[in-house]
């Protein structure tokens, strides 16, 4: 998305000093600010009404008002020269004042809802605010330069491996942070200083570089980050409220990275995925030793899991092996059909209108918990004086299966299979007359997406305690389609971040709750209409969905040769 | 015996021309942009409510016969409408997308109007609620008491969802063959390029067949609404897959097609439900045997019973 | 090169063929595509086929290829009827490029190139996903060959581009070297100097020659007249689906009854014949 400029290029030439004054003015005006008073009263997010010093919400907005003066300063020169930089100071400096004007709306409009009005806002906050325009206008009138140069340098390898541990520090404080935020005005103003922080750091430059860094320092990126997911659970303290959520995010993260196998590597739009994770689900349940299990044969969970997936597997396979010779169209009303005729039978499998497998609608409650190599879930255990409960348990267990998810979808993807997949989606006849097993890799990739899922199944169904219908109906679906096109179809970290956001913001946001829906559907055709490949984007999906963006693929291209150049790893392939 | 086939075969025809006058419009559109509209169904159910709300506005409380097409009329336009809005902003910037795109669009906008139905509808004065079911007036002439012909019930509505089916195809069979833009749009759904060469304006064409579409939706809508009594905002999403599943039986973008897909499916699933014996002959399971017939016509005939359209589209 | 020395063929001819049409014959309802067509081709030669428009090459390629399985008469290559799908048609050995370019365009030239190898590797999803040592050697073999094959085609410096921002020319190069990648006995070339300029089409003549001395078969259809006379070995004209003459280059070249079915009327120079014949085709495309 673009925020338009106020004047053409060529005045942003003439105007960059005025520019300058103003943006520095303006966040400095804006950090003077936050000595003063905001609020009427301190029910209104955390206490602004004191005069002398920031509270926390209020030290974010200093922060983007000192880093819009201090950028702005920094890059007083640009105008002049090949407009070319190490850092992209004025790049940062309009995106900090641009985050500060927005933050400040959320803060304003925040303290107005939950006071009753805007007369609750008082004098200190509207400086702020004006602050905040002026740096923002003024911001509007700065040269942007060419793209930063930081990415290019080549850090010490422990000063690499430094930034990535503070990194992966910033972004476990953030999670407890964020989680522990309890009212919504609180919890949007912290994701908004979030998004603001990040897209701070990629104007200036510091993410790609962390990026680059990262690519060269792969190994110890993916240790710190599971080592990091590791730690969450002991920053909680044994509160169950968090890690319950923790858990719903993580088994809706790896159904999501099931699904971004079928949907973003393969390029199949798979609409009945949730009717897999039920198959899987029930199938746990029902060989569970819950006493409302159908069946009397119970064996050890390792095979449960097994069974589960197979169960799933076979499904996709019958499923696929019909559709998947037509057409992708068809293949997404099937599996919507599909869905349906699960959600069905689950109800209809209840020994009246069929034989008795899932009890109808009432399902299989009182599945048991697991235990695991004597480990039992519902038990707390303490370690290092810190409670960890049931949830963490299963926590643990996810953190697993995620972790073997993201590797079986990233190495698939960067192998013969993974480039099959790429050139089907590209051109699919073109691909089946180069000798790539068009119909053998679409199956694979619908089949194997549906084993994941029915191995997620059988853990939820063990985590849910109860298993039924219409805990599998097809908004869910809607819901993990949304995840992925949010996140970024085809990335690992993009389904990490659109499955945690879709699934925080309603628990964390109660009032939206009625909306949820509403705002789920909204967000999917604003996504397909503005950004399709998503948040975070693979590279080449950009392409794909920008197909006579030229422009796009030149500074793709460029990207490819500069990695390259630096001696990171692969080309092309995942972003 | 015999009764029950006729009684069966009554039934069948009733829903397979519900579900035709729905089909119809996945096919011209289909025929026209190779776009399955998967938001379809909403605009059936849009149609319903439309039609509920013309009643409550214009209606003033009458049940006499001649709301009905005043309700018909409201619904087609409410219908249209949101089509035409669906397709302005939603789909014809994706024209040049990859096919993923408009596909997931589809369904955005479809969970969009089922969720703005439910959550807005009712707080418009006077309207009611559609939170849950929504009561559809029963308009003289079209409800009441039944025909009974040889021991086979007719409800009044089947008979008007029914005659609407006739009158409809005769009017599509009318517009697509004898009129220029129906031409027009024949041209277009054979050859977009040359259609597009010949001066013919794409975008107009394409608007024509999702208002099409979304009128005969709309019918079908209102036949819903008296057939049962009530409709609600969820009644798009099987009744829209079950049209495009008669779409597909009818050879998907062939408009005779959808209507004789829409008559067999409705029939087939009404027999199944008569005479599949065993506890999957009861009606619980007759949604799965739509589908059921939906995948084995993929495998068997993926071009349609008409099939015109050789479907080979990745 | 222009002239081809009848010993040759002559020679050619007692070994056995690699690709052989036998009176192939196709219809689509009442229309004749192609009628009973006899075709030969032999390891190491270059085969031209050339006709105007509608003769019926296109059909007849797609007979060729596997596409349409003829409506009488057969297709055998390396002695066996060739299966119905376009992926055994490779695995058997036949590639070919298509008249309108169709590259993988959002990957690079040599992943590009790595696909056309896919029929020839075998990893599946286990080792994929172990990385195991199977997976390792073919990987770096797969990268390997790819990028021999680029720089056998004269892209080495491309390798790392993505295959829409090459230039013309060498998508269509790109586009062999990615055919070469599947080990093929025989290439398919579909018109493989539409819309080049002179020079660039004095490369991709260099470059068949090229392919055509590591002992492969290659068959061109083209319109360009002047390139395939310079570039074949024999050359096969067709008519209305029929074949009007098969014969070297000299011979199709100074056959009046070619001329007469380019441009329809009495004896005019060649040079006339080739740029219209050219320019129809260039309208078609």
């Amino acid at each position: 998305m673009r925020i338009p400029q106020l004047v053409s290029p060529e005045q942003q030439q003439r105007l960059h000093p005025i520019g300058t004054v103003l943006t520095v003015v303006g966040g400095l005006v804006l950090l003077a600010s936050t000595f003063l008073p905001w609020a009427y009263s301190s029910a209104a997010l955390d206490d602004m009404t004191i005069l002398g010093y920031p509270s926390t919400l209020q030290l974010y907005a200093a922060g983007f008002g000192l880093g819009a003066a201090v950028f702005a300063f920094l890059g007083r020169r640009l105008a002049r020269g090949d407009g070319r930089q190490v850092v992209g100071w004025t790049r940062g400096a309009k995106t900090a004042s641009v985050a500060a004007a927005v933050y400040l709306v959320v803060i304003l409009g925040s303290i107005g809802l939950e006071l009753g009005g805007l007369v609750n806002v008082v004098y200190g906050g509207w400086v702020a605010l004006v602050g905040a325009l002026v740096a923002l206008v003024g911001s509007r009138l700065l040269v942007s330069g060419r793209p930063p140069r930081l990415a290019r340098r080549v850090p010490p390898a422990w000063l690499g491996i430094l930034s990535i541990a503070a990194a992966m520090a910033v972004v476990l404080y953030a999670a407890y942070y964020g989680l522990d935020q309890e009212d919504a005005g609180g919890f949007v103003s912290f994701v908004v200083v979030a998004i603001g922080a990040v897209a701070v750091l990629f104007r200036l430059g510091v993410m790609r570089w962390l990026s680059a860094v990262s690519g060269r320092h792969r190994k110890v990126l993916i240790f710190a980050a599971f080592l990091t997911a590791f730690a969450f659970p002991f920053t909680q303290n044994g509160s169950d409220e968090n890690m319950s959520i923790a858990t719903q995010v993580l088994i809706f993260a790896v159904t999501a990275l099931g699904l971004n196998i079928v949907v973003g590597l393969a390029g199949l739009l798979d609409l009945g995925y949730i009717a897999f994770l039920g198959a899987g689900a029930f199938t746990a349940a029902i060989l569970s030793n819950s006493v409302f299990s159908t069946v009397d044969w119970h064996p050890p969970f390792i095979v449960v899991v097994l069974i589960s997936g197979a169960v799933s597997g076979t499904l996709g396979l019958i499923i696929g092996t019909p559709t998947l010779r037509v057409s992708g169209d068809y293949l997404a009303i099937v599996t919507l059909a599909f869905g349906e005729i699960f959600r069905f039978g689950m109800i209809n499998l209840d020994g009246t209108d069929g034989p008795d497998l899932t009890n109808g609608s009432n399902g299989i409650p009182g599945v048991p918990d697991l235990n695991l190599f004597g480990l039992d879930f519902k038990d707390t255990h303490t370690v290092l004086g810190i409670q960890l409960g049931r949830f963490a348990n299963y926590y643990f267990l996810l953190l697993v299966l995620i972790a073997v998810v993201i590797l079986i979808f990233v190495r698939l993807n960067n192998s013969r299979i993974g480039r099959g997949w790429v050139a089907i989606r590209e051109d699919e006849k073109a691909a089946e007359a180069m000798g790539v097993n068009v119909f053998g890799l679409k199956l694979f990739a619908f089949a194997s997406g549906a084993f994941l899922a029915g191995v997620a199944g059988s853990i939820k169904a063990h985590h849910d305690v109860s298993v039924t219908p219409d805990q599998y109906i097809f908004l869910e679906s809607a819901f993990l389609l949304a995840a992925v096109v949010l996140g970024g179809m085809g990335t690992v970290l993009g389904v990490l971040v659109g499955a945690t956001l879709l699934k925080l913001m309603p628990e964390k946001l109660r009032f939206v709750e009625e909306y949820r829906l509403l705002i789920f559907g909204l967000l999917l055709v604003v996504m397909m209409r503005f950004r399709p490949e998503g948040l975070v984007a693979s590279k080449r999906r950009q392409l794909e969905f920008h197909d006579d963006d030229d422009e796009l693929a030149e500074k793709i291209q460029s990207d490819i040769d500069e990695r390259e150049a630096t001696g990171v790893v692969p080309v092309g392939g995942q972003a | 015996m015999t009764q029950s086939f006729f009684q069966a075969l009554a039934d069948g025809l009733t829903l397979g021309s519900l579900y035709a006058l729905i089909a119809v419009g996945y096919t011209v559109v289909y025929g026209i942009v190779q776009l399955i509209n998967f938001a379809h169904g909403e605009i059936f159910m849009v149609g319903a409510f439309g039609a509920v709300a013309t009643f409550v506005v214009l209606g003033g409380g009458t049940l006499a016969w001649w709301v009905l097409p005043i309700m018909l009329a409201g619904g087609i336009v409410a219908a249209v409408l949101v089509a035409l809005a669906t397709e302005r902003l939603a789909y014809r910037p994706l024209r040049n997308a990859p096919r993923l795109a408009p596909l997931i669009t589809a369904i955005g906008i479809s969970v969009f109007l089922q969720e703005a139905v439910r959550l807005f509808y009712g707080r418009i004065p006077g309207f009611p609620d559609a939170k849950s079911n929504v009561q559809f007036p029963n308009i003289q002439g079209v409800t009441g008491s039944p025909f009974v012909i040889g021991g086979v019930t007719i409800q009044r509505a089947a008979v008007f969802t029914v005659v609407a089916l006739v009158i409809c195809t005769i009017f599509l069979y009318g517009f697509v063959n004898r009129t220029r833009l129906g031409r027009a749009m024949q041209a277009t759904s054979q050859d977009p390029d040359t259609a597009r060469l010949m001066g013919i304006d794409i975008d107009k064409i394409i608007m024509i067949a999702f208002a099409l579409g979304a009128a005969l939706a709309a019918v079908a809508g209102m036949a819903q609404g008296l057939l049962n009594h009530n409709i609600n905002f969820r009644m798009g999403f099987i009744a829209g897959l079950k049209a495009f599943s008669a779409a597909v039986l009818g050879g998907i973008g062939n408009i005779y097609g959808a209507v004789l897909g829409g008559l067999v499916l409705g029939v087939a699933e009404s027999m199944a439900v008569t005479y599949v014996p065993g506890v999957f002959g009861g009606s619980a399971w007759k949604d799965v045997w739509a589908f059921i017939i939906l995948i084995l016509v993929l495998v068997f005939r993926p071009q349609g019973l008409l099939g015109a359209r050789v479907v080979d589209r990745a | 090169m222009t002239a081809v020395d009848t010993d040759r063929v002559a020679e050619l001819d007692r070994r056995e063929p690699l690709l052989a049409a036998e009176q192939v014959t196709m219809r689509f309802g009442g229309l004749v595509a192609v009628d009973s067509v006899d075709f030969r081709v032999y390891p190491g030669e270059i085969m031209g086929l050339i006709g105007p428009n509608g003769a019926g090459k296109t059909t007849f390629f797609n007979c060729l290829t596997g596409l349409y399985l003829p409506t009488s008469g057969r297709v055998l290559f390396d002695g066996s009827v060739l299966p119905p799908k376009p992926r055994r048609v490779v695995k058997a050995g036949m590639a070919r490029t298509f008249q309108n370019i169709r590259l993988f365009a959002n990957m690079t030239a040599l992943e590009n190139v790595m696909v056309g190898r896919y029929c020839r590797t075998s990893a599946g999803p286990f080792t994929s996903i172990i990385r195991g040592p199977k997976f390792r050697r073919e990987e770096a073999e797969t990268r390997a060959r790819a990028q021999a094959l680029l720089e056998f085609v004269g892209l080495d410096g491309t390798a790392e581009s993505l295959a829409r921002n090459l230039p013309y020319g060498d998508q269509r190069r790109l586009e062999i070297a990615r055919a070469l990648a599947t080990d093929p006995k025989l290439l398919l070339l579909d018109e493989p100097t539409a819309g080049m300029n002179p020079q660039e089409t004095r490369q991709a003549e260099e470059l068949i020659f090229k392919i055509r001395d590591q002992g492969l078969a290659v068959v061109v259809i083209e319109h360009d007249m002047r390139f395939i006379f310079n570039l074949c070995d024999r050359v096969l004209c067709l008519v209305q689906g029929k074949a009007l003459i098969e014969g070297t280059p000299h011979e199709v070249q100074s056959d009046p009854r070619v001329i007469e079915a380019y441009i329809g009327k009495g004896p005019e120079t060649d040079e006339a014949a080739q740029t219209d014949g050219h320019h129809d085709e260039q309208q078609e495309a």
